[in-house]
């Protein structure tokens, strides 16, 4: 490697928006480990149990990949990586899965509970007509709210 | 290691069954039903805090584990650059610190600083998350006992749980009491109400017994007759010192909405 440029105002420069760049990239993994991951259990508790298939073939390919590229040693590394990448995709998968088979009149009370949520914490507004991100939980809700009881009067 | 520094070192290690408690005690005081948050020195919290602490360095130590392996085959597989030496599990870093009492040259202090971080970005992105908030619904964790079943269940599952509060403030046989949707109530340490605040209130008179020449209603039997409702509005907060007793009721929101815009019409707001 020649590092003869790297002392350079303008390498030094493309390097820092590289870097910027790189971070912007790592973000998707950061979050994968940081945040998504400890979702998943709940995410699929709450799902049909089929769909917990959209972790486990996105999560199965995505290793598959790995091992093609980067061989067979190492495997805890690869699962590392699988385990840091597949969330954020899977977590998207089940929403739009969970998007398409919900009726019109679920999604209108979800995003009914979602806007009374977001009221309260200032969060911006939502409509039937999208998904959004804690649809998942929104339809969780709306089923444990038909079927509360509320104390006698 | 002295004294100072070990109880500054414990803190560190401890920090995210701390901040779990911390951030479990600011969601439950975030709700409008209130009781004192769960003293630090109290054995349950310790065993909570060492607990949450311990299994999330594992996990941690696990994670950096596994990264620190992926760079290695990454860097096996496409050997073009040389990435330098294979670093220290920052953990590892962390435990030779303790043990050994030496101090840690600035570039490997990194690695356990920004685990730490990390560590704790997920426990509060966790304690945040919608996924906890359903698993901690049906559960009355903070112990507000009656609070929880009659009003904060109600409220998050679309009623309205509407309070008559009716006060000490005495006069001969008469009392004044409020009737309203209840938004807020504070418990004592052993779960005794504080005070109690009613959204839009009315006020009305309640009689023990009936007077006489008037014809009695119909609580004829009961021997409590109530008057005429006031309407006050805004916000009434009623302290336990003027309370006797609390009835709450839950009636359907969307009941509500449809007698409200009526009622609203027939009183006019001063």
């Amino acid at each position: 490697m020649n590092w003869t440029f790297a002392g350079t105002a303008l390498v030094q420069t493309v390097g820092l928006v590289l870097s910027g760049v790189v971070f912007l990239v790592a973000f998707w993994p950061l979050r994968g480990i940081v945040k998504d991951i400890w979702q998943l259990p709940c995410v699929i508790s709450l799902q049909p149990r089929s769909r917990s298939l959209a972790v486990l073939l996105p999560g199965l390919f995505l290793f598959f990949v790995l091992t093609l590229v980067l061989g067979p040693d190492h495997f805890y590394g690869r699962a590392f990586l699988v385990a840091v990448l597949t969330p954020t995709l899977a977590l998207l998968l089940i929403r739009h899965l969970a998007w398409r088979s919900a009726d019109p009149e679920e999604r209108t009370a979800a995003a009914e509970i979602r806007n009374e949520l977001a009221g309260r914490l200032h969060e911006p507004l939502v409509t039937p007509l999208k998904s959004w991100p804690q649809f998942v939980f929104d339809l969780e809700r709306v089923r444990r709210r038909a079927e509360y009881q509320p104390p006698p009067i | 290691m002295p004294l100072t520094l070990g109880f500054l070192a414990s803190v560190l290690i401890l920090l995210p069954g701390l901040v779990a408690l911390a951030a479990f005690n600011f969601r439950v005081g975030r709700a409008g039903a209130r009781r004192p948050e769960q003293q630090l020195t109290a054995i349950s919290a310790i065993v909570v805090a060492v607990i949450i602490s311990v299994m999330t360095h594992y996990l941690g130590w696990l994670v950096s584990e596994g990264a620190i392996d992926a760079a290695v085959a990454i860097h096996d597989a496409f050997p073009t650059i040389h990435w330098g030496e294979a670093p220290a599990n920052p953990l590892v870093t962390v435990y030779n610190v303790l043990t050994g009492g030496k101090p840690v040259p600035a570039g490997e202090a990194v690695a356990p600083a920004a685990l730490l971080a990390l560590e704790i970005f997920a426990i509060l992105g966790f304690l945040a998350s919608d996924s906890f908030d359903l698993f901690l619904e049906r559960l009355d964790w903070s112990g507000q006992g009656w609070v929880f079943q009659h009003i904060t269940r109600p409220a998050e599952n679309g009623y309205a749980p509407i309070g008559h509060v009716f006060t000490s403030t005495m006069s001969g046989s008469y009392g004044v009491a409020y009737k309203g949707v209840v938004i807020d109530t504070r418990q004592g340490a052993n779960g005794e109400v504080l005070s109690i605040a009613l959204a839009r209130p009315e006020r009305f008179l309640y009689e023990i017994g009936h007077s006489e020449g008037q014809p009695a209603g119909g609580d004829q039997a009961t021997g409590v007759t109530t008057h005429a409702k006031d309407y006050v509005g805004g916000v009434v907060q009623l302290d336990s010192r003027i309370i006797t007793n609390i009835v709450v009721h839950s009636i359907a929101q969307s009941l509500l909405e449809e007698i409200v815009p009526d009622e609203e019409q027939e009183e006019p707001i001063s």
